[in-house]
């Protein structure tokens, strides 16, 4: 059974990007790939920041993406290859928001199979066809044109298939007018015989409508990548090889004349093998062009190629930049690098250039023989500039839900990322929130509002604070200071403040609506003797205020367009339950006011009443609640939409006719047990409404969808939109007795994480409950750490003592230092996930490395058993030794203290507790240890699988008795054990292999 | 015999479709055929790419490499005749 999976985030891993103007406007926009999801960014190149404006789940696995745009246009195209046994071409609809397949045409089954198209596709750089291409065999040119009403057409596919042949790149080549030229690295030879690697051109030729293998050139057999040149007037075309060690310049009217450039390295490394470039990305300027190419350490190379009207002289490589490996870069026009990253670890990263790297560094070129690989030394970022990052969680490797924090939901712990960019992540469900500003207050405020005099101003000019008897109004500016003289009354609390039409402010006070206009005057409407105002709605045009315990009186007023002021509506609204909160609807466009008041009662509903002239103060409908609504707020979300915060936490959303006020589709929520507060404010340009419970949660417009997240941030009490020049977007808050300014930066995102850092790619975790202290194994194939590393080279006579404290980069930015197979790197850590810190690093020495972990628990005590391996060989599976180490809590429970180490004779590649026992797999066999004074004492021991056990769980309801093991080839069996004979014995296996 | 062609056909379809398989095939043959299929899946999935990366402590570009590359010949050339199964 097959079966489409909705997750509630979509991969952050990014396979893919291509840049290109999608939306047809004049901002560059980057399309990438999230394995079934398909993104469309746009770097806003004014702030710096990426926006992710479109994400759709395509329901297949995209495998490739090209940009393509038909000649003349001005809008690109997107050519997906995919799973989908499909060529689709892409075309992103600004209207509609979304990716609509211009055409579609399929070739063949689906599935990521090696004879079907779609590893690979390339456009012409003119845009006239694209070829699709298969990991072996095949290859499929699509001729494109434009049907008299400019729609995009494709004409029957052409084939250019060779048998047994493996292709590694496909680019499109650019000739200008030409014939479309395809370039691909591809091996030929006989299934059997001898292989070498060719590049070949393959002509689509427009006239005959058939597509011919051109030309094809013998390249190195480490020919990895494809990088095209622009070509026509622009520059030389041709294409370059990048192999291992070395780039070269291939074209069809080269000849022989073949310029090829070494690929430089760092210089102290101990691997000596040539680089793979990774990522690279053509940069076209008027009348010239430069290329970024990243090698997989990370740095970056930029190649600039010289050349004359027919041929190229000179191919110059000069080391740019250090950044983390890529999976694809794109450089912007507006000067930005934006790097899409799948293993890292780090996020996709947007750079600044500052410059382009002219300055100082040595040139490498194909002027000079080099008879060994030449040599630099990395830098700190000095020609980028980092500006924004979208957080990547990739590759998840283990993951625990725990509440440590004790907070409301529980949080994932994760171990995330690879090498020295690794971390263990705590991922929360909710926004994250940045905090701009805190400052206490005299007492303890109940409500908060920001005012502004007219609706064009960008800033508010004042934040109000209401206390229990008081109203504090302070001036937004360089310094938050009180005003004095801003005519508000500030011996009474506010109950409701906003803008007047004409420059004024009106204050609702409990004993009093006061209006100040823009001259100081103030016009004062008081309710009767004795009578007090229980809560109020204001908005530019209009009041409606509720009398408490008045069985639902409420009075409505109105601006008075030639006087200025304030007017009483003759009639008052008499609702029959008292009130307990009111909303005025947002105005339309177009109209003066708002044409609908929301009413919170009581009696457990909430009523809506007309506010038009025609119907004025006439009910319109009423929806029962479960409890009395503590607050109401309306928003135009999409919908006209109604929200009502309960007193028992509940939070009902229901959808209001635009022209009836009927509601419907009510949907409830809880949110915590407290009176749900709710405050309207702005996200992204859109009205939000923020709901204050025991935790504040923002119910907002994403992609055309309402979505209610948490934010990740204390308890607030209230709260209100704000903008200032220095936050063009923010909350301020009230927290207990402090006022804040927050600001959401993404409010997209539906998790956020915090990072712990870690420096060896992590392999398993296990938590410490008392002390809440992790201990994790961290282990590195064919990589030392920094203090390894600086060791072999003072014994190599590289450097000398001295210099090893600083001969070796940070890995954190360059990545750990590679040696051969067979070498490990691998440490114990034991970390406390509240400050971060590492309480002990256990460097395992020896050539061992940590493979497995777990926490058993012999006679009360708990220990932590580490499975070790040293001299592990992956292929062939083997290791000069295995070992299990046994240590105990000590330091409660913040150090770890080893007891013994037991030899075994495989490598320990599972552990588990098993009925006080623990249990040890090696290879395919079983065996169970309990615990003893000098080492660990063997038990039992059964062969259950045939290869080797790379998983065991314990069966949810017989886990004394029965377990579930995974073997690397052969499924997944249940193992039963009898604690008679003391064996294991298979019960049930897999048909499956 | 052959009224529709129906020989042909296959003969058309197994040139087509290499790796189908047939009663005739080698063991050597047969292998081959699974490693291929695996590689080429294992190249196309990113996230097994990954994995593989991973495991090995190379770049995930250089896996990818390596496994296409070990396509052209996933189990050592083809056994001489004298040994053929």
């Amino acid at each position: 059974m097959f079966l489409y999976n909705l997750t509630l985030q979509a991969p952050t891993a990014v396979s893919t990007a291509i840049l290109g103007h999608f939306s047809g406007g004049k901002h560059q926009e980057v399309v990438v790939a999230r394995q079934q999801f398909l993104e469309l960014w746009r770097p806003d190149t004014a702030t710096g920041k990426l926006v992710v404006e479109h994400s759709e789940n395509l329901f297949c696995r995209v495998r490739s993406l090209a940009a393509f745009r038909l000649t003349g246009g001005s809008k690109d195209y997107i050519v997906l290859g995919s799973d989908a046994g499909a060529l689709s071409l892409l075309e992103f609809d600004t209207r509609g928001k979304r990716f609509v397949a211009v055409q579609y045409h399929e070739f063949g089954r689906t599935g990521l199979r090696r004879q079907i198209p779609g590893q690979y596709v390339a456009a012409d750089p003119r845009g006239r066809a694209v070829m699709v291409a298969g990991v072996e065999r095949t290859k499929i040119v699509y001729v494109v044109t434009r049907d008299a009403a400019a729609n995009v057409m494709i004409q029957s596919p052409l084939e250019a298939n060779k048998a047994h042949s493996v292709c590694f790149d496909v680019v499109g080549v650019d000739v200008g007018y030409e014939n479309p030229v395809f370039a691909a690295i591809e091996t030929v030879g006989g299934d059997g015989a001898q292989t070498t690697k060719q590049l070949v051109y393959y002509e689509l030729d427009l006239g005959l409508n058939h597509v011919v293998r051109k030309w094809s050139v013998g390249i190195s057999d480490t020919a990895n990548k494809l990088i095209a040149l622009p070509g026509s007037s622009d520059g030389p075309s041709g294409v370059l090889v990048c192999s291992e060690g070395f780039i070269e310049y291939r074209h069809s009217t080269g000849g022989a004349n073949v310029h090829r450039v070494p690929v430089p390295r760092r210089t102290g490394q101990i691997d000596t093998r040539g680089l793979m470039i990774v990522a690279s990305a053509v940069h076209r300027m008027k009348n010239a062009f430069f290329i970024l190419a990243q090698a997989e350490t990370g740095d970056l190379y930029k190649i600039a190629v010289q050349y004359t009207a027919d041929e190229v002289t000179r191919i110059g490589i000069k080391y740019f930049d250090t950044i983390a490996p890529t999976s694809s870069l794109c450089i912007l026009r507006a000067g930005f690098l934006f790097a899409t990253t799948m293993e890292s670890g780090s996020g996709h990263q947007l750079f600044q250039f500052e410059n382009l790297g002219d300055e100082g560094g040595e040139c490498f070129s194909t002027d000079t023989e080099h008879d060994s690989v030449p040599e630099f030394s990395a830098h700190e970022l000095s020609s980028l500039a980092l500006v924004d990052e979208i957080e990547s969680l990739s590759p998840v490797i283990r993951s625990q839900v725990h509440n440590l924090a004790d907070e409301e939901a529980p949080q994932i712990y994760a171990l995330c990322g690879r090498g020295a960019r690794s971390a263990l992540r705590i991922v929360r469900h909710g926004l994250e929130v940045s905090e701009m500003a805190v400052s206490e207050l005299p007492g303890t405020p109940r409500a908060v509002w920001t005012v502004r005099r007219r609706e064009s101003d960008s800033c508010d000019e004042y934040i109000v604070v209401s206390f229990v008897d008081a109203t504090l109004v302070l001036s937004v500016g360089e310094e938050v200071e009180e005003v004095k003289d801003s005519g508000l009354l500030a011996t009474a609390p506010t109950l409701a403040l906003h803008r007047v039409d004409g420059g004024g402010l009106v204050q609702v006070t409990p004993r009093a609506v006061r209006h100040v206009m823009a001259d100081g005057r103030v016009s004062e409407w008081q309710p009767p003797q004795g009578r007090e105002i229980a809560c109020a709605a204001v908005n530019a045009r209009q009041a409606v205020v509720a009398l408490a315990r008045s069985g639902g009186h409420a009075i409505y007023f109105e601006l008075h367009d030639q006087l200025g002021v304030l007017r009483e509506h003759e009639q008052a609204l008499h609702v029959g339950s008292d009130i307990t909160s009111l909303a005025l609807a947002p105005v339309d466009a177009g109209r003066v006011g708002a044409a609908f008041v929301a009413v919170g009662c009581e009696d457990q509903t909430v009523r809506v009443f007309a506010l038009d002239a025609a119907r004025c103060l006439e009910p319109l409908s009423v929806q029962a609640v479960a409890d009395s609504p503590h607050s109401v707020a309306m928003v135009q979300q999409g919908v006209l939409t109604l929200y009502a915060g309960l007193r028992n936490g509940l939070l009902v959303r229901a959808n209001v006719d635009a022209v009836s006020g009927e509601l419907s589709t009510p949907r409830t929520r809880f949110l915590g047990a407290r009176p749900v507060q709710l405050c309207v404010a702005t996200v992204r340009g859109t009205p939000a409404v923020v709901a204050l419970a025991t935790a504040p949660w923002l119910c907002h417009v994403v992609q055309g969808r309402v979505r209610v997240t948490p934010l990740s941030y204390d308890a607030l009490d209230y709260t209100a939109g704000f903008a200032s020049d220095q936050c063009a977007e923010g909350l301020v808050c009230i927290a207990s007795n402090t006022l804040r300014i927050l600001s959401i930066d993404r409010p997209d995102a539906i998790f956020n994480h915090a990072a712990i850092p870690l420096s060896l790619t992590p392999r398993d975790f296990v938590l410490n409950a008392t002390s809440r202290h992790f201990a994790v194994i961290e282990t590195e194939h064919a990589h030392l750490t920094s203090a390894q590393a600086a060791r072999e080279l003072v014994a190599r006579g590289d450097i000398n003592e001295s210099e090893a404290e600083t001969a070796i980069l940070p890995p954190e930015q360059f990545g750990l230092v590679r040696s051969e197979r067979g070498r490990w790197a691998s440490l114990i850590r034991v970390l406390d996930p509240f400050t971060g810190d590492s309480t002990q690093i256990i460097e395992l020495e020896d050539n061992f490395a940590a493979v497995s972990l777990a926490q058993v628990v012999f006679g009360g005590e708990t220990f932590v058993v580490v499975g070790c391996a040293r001299g592990m060989t992956l292929s062939p599976r083997g290791c000069q030794a295995g070992a299990i180490r046994t240590y105990r809590w000590a330091e409660e429970g913040t150090r770890l203290e080893l007891v013994h180490a037991t030899p075994v004779d495989d490598i320990p590649q599972c552990l588990l507790p098993f009925n006080g026992l623990l249990l040890v797999s090696l290879g395919g066999t079983l065996r169970l240890y309990d615990m003893g004074i000098r080492q660990l004492l063997k038990k039992t021991q059964s062969s259950v699988s045939p290869h080797v056990i790379t998983m065991m769980r314990p069966h949810p309801q017989l886990p004394n008795q029965r377990l579930f093991i995974a073997d690397v080839q052969e499924s997944i069996r249940l193992v039963a054990y009898s604690p008679d004979t003391h064996v294991f014995r298979t019960v049930v296996d897999d048909t499956l292999p | 015999m052959d009224k529709f062609g129906m020989h042909n056909q296959t003969e058309h379809m197994y040139a087509r479709y290499s790796g189908t398989g047939n009663s005739d095939i080698s063991k050597h043959q047969w292998i081959t055929h699974q490693h291929r299929d695996t590689l080429a899946h294992y190249v196309a999935d990113d996230s097994m790419a990954m994995l593989v990366s991973i495991a090995e402590g190379e770049s995930v570009e250089r896996t990818k490499f390596n496994m296409l590359q070990r396509m052209q010949q996933p189990c050592g050339p083809p056994p001489t005749k004298t040994t053929n199964e």
